[in-house]
């Protein structure tokens, strides 16, 4: 079985070894320093690895929580639906599905918050600082 | 002489038209500090076009009251929910939030207020006193100074890893290679673009502070159980008034801080985002044992906010006397000052003294009214920790996508902060620094202009020409005794963690 950490030092690995590649083509110094970056991470990750054998060795399972990851696909689906449905709309159903998803079962807390957080971000965004929030075919 | 010149236009500042400006501009900056995503510059900015109805002088007062208050409204919100407001409040966001996980939040608040009210009256003070002899001091900046505060500032990365100093160099890295990506300046050379319009611009430093602290810190909620809340189970006091054992105990770091703030303020380009950086890294290296730096140590805390709002005042020296802007915010009020007819310059204190000395006055009272308002806001605010983790992460997550938008109005801006949200969460992880990642990130084009300045005005003989400068030699020597005590305490650290394990 590999250990995440080798894992996460592959990838630290291949970014840099792209950066790399892809400075060769930049003239007039302009590749200099991205190299000297991506040169400098190789070496302290090797140098990292040998100051961390022990956590390298190590085979404890690392229990995986997905809530992360579902919260950053909700986010990702909200930031697409304030293009298509509007700003406030997008953002009451973001925060009533993802308060909901996280554990907070006690409906009054998330409308009582809901309350707050519109008005003051109309007031505040809109009418005060007239911004243009992201307006779709609803508010 | 111009000293009791600028005493003589105190009076100036009562009139109702000056106090209201005043509690407007304080008003508006504490807020639009406190959200991520939202900085002073842009709260200046949104100013400009209010100011127009306002003389020059209430106009001013307007915009440097609420530059003020917006930089010190940052910390709010890095304390209570680890979402710096302002690139320079993110140092502050590391011990605070630690404090406020202990149910410190209102203690963290007291002394957060006491160093930025204090830091920024000092630094005001400055301001009014000397402005013009001290204006000399940014013009002995030149490209081989400007390389080596950027190497000075990336010493600090050391003192930031907490321990895992292969990781922090490696994010500090990492940093500077993203401060790379966009159009070279030198060569015209779009780097690591990909044909991207946005990414040709560069990265956005805001995308990347709300993403790296708020966006990932939203991310890091959701692991919690929803009824949680971030202070446990604390009562929130309303003392928001420091106690004096509370101020002997960081009075060394208040010090220090303020130092910092005052001195790099001065330099154009430098200012509270380098200065915190500095002055906590120091404070890293004056720590005694019992210090707990990276789990919630007041002394760091008291060092960040001091500095940051040290350096408002000094900042605009460089502004009001030469007309070189010290920061974003400086630059923004110095289009103000044009738009209103004014020349910035030393003929700015023969031509308009009454002006420039009553804004000068009006950034004092600005940091006096700036105490009084935090209090009261302070008590509302903590309100924060003590709120359900359920849902503190969504309301965390809808002000860093809204705060990114509103910043540019680009959606691109808000996909790059949602990226940096889930480098921030996996670095945190990882134990890698996001600190070091961004002070590698600001100090990245300072620190590659600088040289490759400085290889233009050298002749291609850098060393020589940096030994023969005065200035280069002090920031030689501050960053060689940087290095060798980091060195020293990674000895030390090394060494004790081998008599632990024994």
């Amino acid at each position: 079985m590999i250990n995440t950490h080798i894992i996460r030092n592959i990838f630290i690995f291949l970014i840099s070894l792209a950066i790399i590649y892809i400075s060769i083509e930049y003239t007039n110094h302009a590749n200099l320093l991205p190299t000297f970056c991506a040169i400098s991470i190789i070496i302290f990750t090797i140098l990292d690895f040998f100051q961390n054998k022990e956590t390298y060795k190590s085979k404890k399972k690392i229990a995986i929580n997905f809530r992360p990851s579902i919260i950053l696909l909700i986010s990702f689906i909200y930031v697409l639906s304030i293009l298509f449905l509007g700003f406030f709309v997008s953002t009451i159903i973001f925060f009533i599905i993802s308060s909901y998803y996280l554990g907070v079962k006690n409906l009054k807390q998330i409308f009582f918050t809901l309350i707050i957080l519109i008005p003051f971000m109309y007031i505040f965004f809109s009418l005060f600082l007239k911004t243009n929030l992201p307006k779709g075919f609803l508010i | 002489m111009y000293i009791f010149e600028a005493l003589s236009y105190f009076g100036n500042l009562f009139s109702l038209s000056v106090l209201s400006c005043l509690v407007l501009g304080v008003l508006i900056g504490l807020i639009i500090g406190a959200i991520p995503g939202l900085s002073p510059p842009m709260a200046i900015a949104l100013l400009i076009p209010v100011s127009f109805n306002f003389p020059p002088t209430e106009a001013l007062i307007l915009m440097v009251s609420c530059y003020a208050a917006g930089m010190y409204g940052g910390s709010f919100s890095a304390i209570l929910i680890r979402a710096p407001g302002t690139s320079a409040s993110a140092a502050t966001a590391i011990e605070g939030f630690e404090l406020t996980k202990k149910g410190k939040a209102i203690q963290a608040i007291r002394i957060s207020t006491f160093a930025s009210v204090l830091g920024g009256l000092i630094s005001g003070l400055v301001l009014l006193l000397l402005a013009p002899p001290l204006a000399e001091v940014a013009l002995l900046f030149g490209p081989a100074e400007y390389f080596l505060m950027a190497i000075l500032g990336l010493t600090a990365i050391a003192s930031i890893s907490f321990g895992h100093i292969f990781k922090g160099l490696i994010s500090g890295f990492f940093g500077i290679f993203l401060s790379t990506v966009g159009i070279d300046l030198y060569s015209g050379i779009p780097r690591f673009s990909f044909g991207s319009a946005t990414l040709s611009s560069g990265i956005g430093i805001m995308p990347a502070i709300v993403g790296l602290f708020a966006f990932a810190q939203g991310l890091e909620l959701s692991l919690s159980k929803a009824q949680e809340t971030i202070g446990g189970n604390s009562k929130l006091s309303w003392n928001i008034w420091p106690k004096f054992n509370e101020i002997k105990k960081v009075k060394n770091s208040l010090f220090r801080g303020w130092g910092c703030g005052l001195v790099l303020g001065i330099i154009p380009a430098a200012g509270g985002s380098i200065a915190q950086w500095i002055a906590y890294a120091w404070e890293i290296q004056k720590s005694k044992l019992g210090d707990q730096f990276g789990k919630g140590e007041i002394k760091g805390l008291a060092a960040t906010e001091g500095s940051n709002n040290g350096s408002t005042g000094t900042s605009l020296i460089p502004m009001f006397t030469l007309g070189i802007p010290g920061g974003i915010s400086a630059a923004v009020i110095l289009g103000a000052l044009v738009i209103h007819g004014l020349q910035p310059g030393l003929s700015l204190f023969k031509n308009n003294p009454q002006i420039v000395y009553t804004v000068m006055w009006g950034f004092l009272a600005a940091n006096i009214l700036m105490g009084f308002i935090a209090a009261v806001m302070a008590r509302g605010m903590a309100h924060l920790t003590i709120m359900p983790k359920g849902l503190l992460a969504p309301l965390i997550i809808i002000f860093s996508i809204v705060g990114t938008y509103v910043n540019t109005n680009n959606i691109t801006d808000v996909w790059i902060m949602m990226g940096f949200g889930v480098l921030g969460f996996l670095m945190n992880k990882y134990h890698f620094s996001t600190g070091a990642a961004l002070l590698g990130l600001i100090l990245g084009p300072i620190a590659e202009n600088g040289l490759r300045d400085l290889m233009v005005v050298s002749r291609g003989d850098p060393i020589l020409y940096t030994l023969q400068r005065p200035l280069s030699i002090i920031l030689l020597l501050l960053t060689s005794i940087i290095v060798f005590y980091s060195a020293k305490q990674f000895k030390w650290q090394k060494k004790n963690k081998k008599i632990i394990n024994k």
